[in-house]
């Protein structure tokens, strides 16, 4: 089976290379977080504050975002490759086999990301521990001098292999549908996470106060997790449908596209969404936690910044990768409609502008999204925030994710677009 | 090896636009048995071998082969029998890309862990008439090439039934006189066969030929001729208008 999995990989290795760059940027954050981990704990023993954490709750929530969003890049890859999925089901491959074909590909993709990242680590980890330096200081974090250890490079490879290879064959069976019971499960999930979700909201509207509801809000959080992650897809389903309705009839020739295109896209759209509304949450939750819930007296600034760089930054990182790594994967089919396009006239330009369109449709979902998910964790603690809390975060922070979302996806697909049609052009002339 | 099919109708197309392709169809093959499907394109020869095959569900009627109900049958046991003793040959895309035509054969044996014995198969393919490299992969052979590497698995994993769907479809007529002869042996020697095709004079070498129009059975031919099948095609146009 090992063996059939490596001659499909050799045989579709330019698709998975093209998907790399997630597991890159895993490699180096591991690669990162293992190399200040073991450097630091030999300065230890005259340390009051324990950096450690810093280190080692980054590698374990990326092991976790990656362990998710992976089953989007595995989407992608077999969509793309369905009819050749297909045909070693016809053939009589049983969904165990099928997985673990896929799970060989993407643990060698898991492996050579992780070489990568090991590598870029190398480069990067000095200027990258200065800077953490100058924000949390050098007490909690000394000078020190990172040196390349090799058992490192192998446990770095060995981590990421691991958490490839088990994503791989949990998440082919559910992408590859061989399980069409799934339907009742899901609702199921959906009722049970839907109940904890108003329950643990209606138990913090109740209580008076304010330490209790600090307490009581990471449960929230993690039920208001769970339900975005089960619920947001239809939800976002619905909100788009009104969003369409909402647009004047006429948007103009590009317009109207964009607007058909966003319906046409919708489901894949929805899956590339869903993370980065988590990471946003989370973000969100944490910060009401730390600066709207605790004792303004006794708050530690460089403390806030420790909590962030151990409960979000890795996510964020392994989403924002994600993101550029499916939308790299979707290249082909992109070419594909960009070919169809061209043929019926639209320019460079216009194909742009139709894109921005469409990505902007997208974003202001994503901004909506967030939006109301903060509005609602603002409310539901309103009456024990500290006066000194931001309530203009509420705002800004879903602006910024999807700004900056809108300004990547518009960056990537218009390099897509030029260098599609510079190709394309230098066709036409040998043709003539 | 038998197949029973009972009043199949098959639906397609997406929610608000959908047609029925097969209008009950009732069918049987007894093991041994050459068994060809012909009809003007689209008349839904493809999708009946589809469901007859167990690759897609029928809306409503069964599907049993050898007294196994395919409808709700388990994905492990449609996979096991798919390994062990259906086999399909496709007018193309017949082959894994990702493996050698070596590979490609073997694969069912490999997916159920038998032995796998090299010469035999190199014997077999050169009384196939296979003139090509077996480490080639698939998109490196001739279409002609490629159908007898997809009979060549059907033979090496002793596939007691065979779904084609018009397997010479895309070839010169030598190549597809071998691909046929290779068929019509493995039925005499009692394999059950049921064959997609467009040629009057392939069909007329089956031992029976079912005259598929508009999703319906219109006409069965035991031991056609090639007159026969003719006037059998006719008499469905003339009853359709
Ligand atoms: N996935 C599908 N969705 C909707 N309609 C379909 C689908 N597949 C096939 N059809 C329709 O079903 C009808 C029968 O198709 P089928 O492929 O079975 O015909 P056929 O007899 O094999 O034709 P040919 O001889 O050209 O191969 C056609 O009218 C086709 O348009
Ligand atoms: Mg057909």
């Amino acid at each position: 089976m090992i063996r059939l999995g490596l001659l499909q990989f050799k045989s579709s290795i330019k698709m998975w290379l093209t998907g790399i760059f997630v597991f890159i940027v895993y490699g180096w954050l591991i690669s990162f977080c293992l190399t200040g981990a073991v450097t630091l704990e030999k300065e230890l023993s005259s340390q009051q504050n324990n950096p450690l954490p810093i280190f080692v709750m980054p590698m374990f929530f990326g092991g976790i975002t990656l362990f998710f969003v992976i089953s989007n890049v595995i989407k992608t890859i077999v969509n793309e490759l369905s009819d050749e999925y297909r045909m070693w089901m016809f053939l009589g491959a049983d969904s165990r086999q099928i997985s673990i074909i896929i799970a060989v590909q993407l643990s060698l993709v898991g492996f050579i990301g992780s070489c990568l990242g090991y590598i870029v680590m190398l480069f990067s980890i000095d200027s990258i521990y200065n800077t953490l330096q100058n924000f949390i200081g050098k007490v909690w974090l000394p000078e020190v001098n990172f040196k390349i250890i090799p058992m490192l490079f192998v446990i770095v490879n060995l981590l990421s292999i691991m958490i490839c290879f088990l994503s791989g064959v949990l998440n082919s069976k559910k992408i590859l549908k061989i399980r069409s019971t799934g339907k009742y499960f899901k609702l199921i999930i959906q009722v049970v996470v839907s109940v904890g979700f108003i329950v643990s909201s209606v138990k913090i509207i109740l209580i008076s106060s304010r330490t209790e509801s600090g307490r009581s809000l990471f449960l929230v959080l993690f039920w208001m997790i769970l339900f975005q992650i089960y619920l947001g897809q239809d939800l976002i389903k619905i909100l788009a449908k009104i969003g369409r309705l909402l647009l004047p009839e006429n948007c103009g020739s590009t317009g109207n596209l964009a607007i058909q295109q966003t319906s046409v896209n919708a489901s894949k759209i929805r899956d590339d969404l869903i993370p980065i509304i988590v990471v946003q949450t989370i973000i969100y939750g944490l910060i009401e936690l730390l600066f709207g819930l605790s004792d303004p007296n006794n708050m530690d600034m460089k403390n806030i910044v420790v909590s962030f760089i151990i409960y979000v930054d890795a996510p964020l990182i392994i989403v924002i990768a994600n993101t550029v790594s499916v939308a790299m994967l979707k290249q082909p089919e992109q070419y594909e409609n960009f070919g169809q396009l061209s043929r019926i006239g639209f320019t460079r330009g216009m194909l742009i502008h139709e894109r921005s369109e469409e990505i902007l449709f997208n974003s202001c979902l994503l901004f909506i999204v967030s939006l109301i998910s903060n509005i609602f964790l603002y409310f539901i603690v309103r009456d024990h925030l500290i006066n000194a809390f931001n309530t203009m975060i509420i705002i800004d922070l879903p602006l910024m994710v999807s700004g900056l979302i809108f300004v990547v996806l518009v960056v990537m697909e218009t390099c897509n677009i030029l260098i599609w049609y510079d190709k394309n052009l230098n066709k036409n002339k040998i043709e003539l | 090896m038998k197949i029973m099919a009972n009043k199949v109708t098959k639906v397609m197309g997406n929610k608000g636009n959908q047609i029925e392709i097969l209008h009950g169809i009732d069918l049987q093959t007894s093991s041994g048995e050459f068994l060809s499907i012909i009809g003007p394109s689209g008349s839904g020869k493809t999708t009946l071998l589809k469901c007859l095959s167990g690759l897609v569900q029928p809306t409503s009627g069964t599907v049993k082969i050898d007294n196994q109900l395919l409808n709700n049958i388990s994905e492990r046991k449609i996979a096991k029998l798919r390994r062990t003793k259906i086999s399909y040959i496709f007018q193309s895309y017949n082959l894994l890309p990702a493996l050698s035509a070596f590979d490609n054969i073997v694969l069912p044996l490999r997916l159920s862990r038998q032995r796998i014995n090299k010469t035999k198969i190199y014997q077999l393919m050169n009384s196939l008439n296979f003139k090509a490299d077996l480490k080639q992969l698939p998109a490196e052979l001739s279409g002609g090439e490629q159908q007898k590497v997809a009979i060549a698995r059907a033979l090496t994993m002793k596939a007691e039934i065979i779904f084609a769907d018009e397997p010479t479809g895309a070839l010169d007529s030598t190549s597809r006189q071998i691909i046929f002869d290779q068929l019509r042996q493995l039925a005499d020697s009692g394999v059950c066969i049921v064959m997609v095709t467009h040629d009057i004079g392939q069909a007329a070498q089956t031992d029976r030929a079912l005259v598929l129009n508009d999703g319906q059975v219109m006409a069965e031919v035991n031991h056609p001729t090639e007159p026969l099948l003719i006037s059998a095609m006719n008499e469905t146009k003339k009853a359709i208008i």
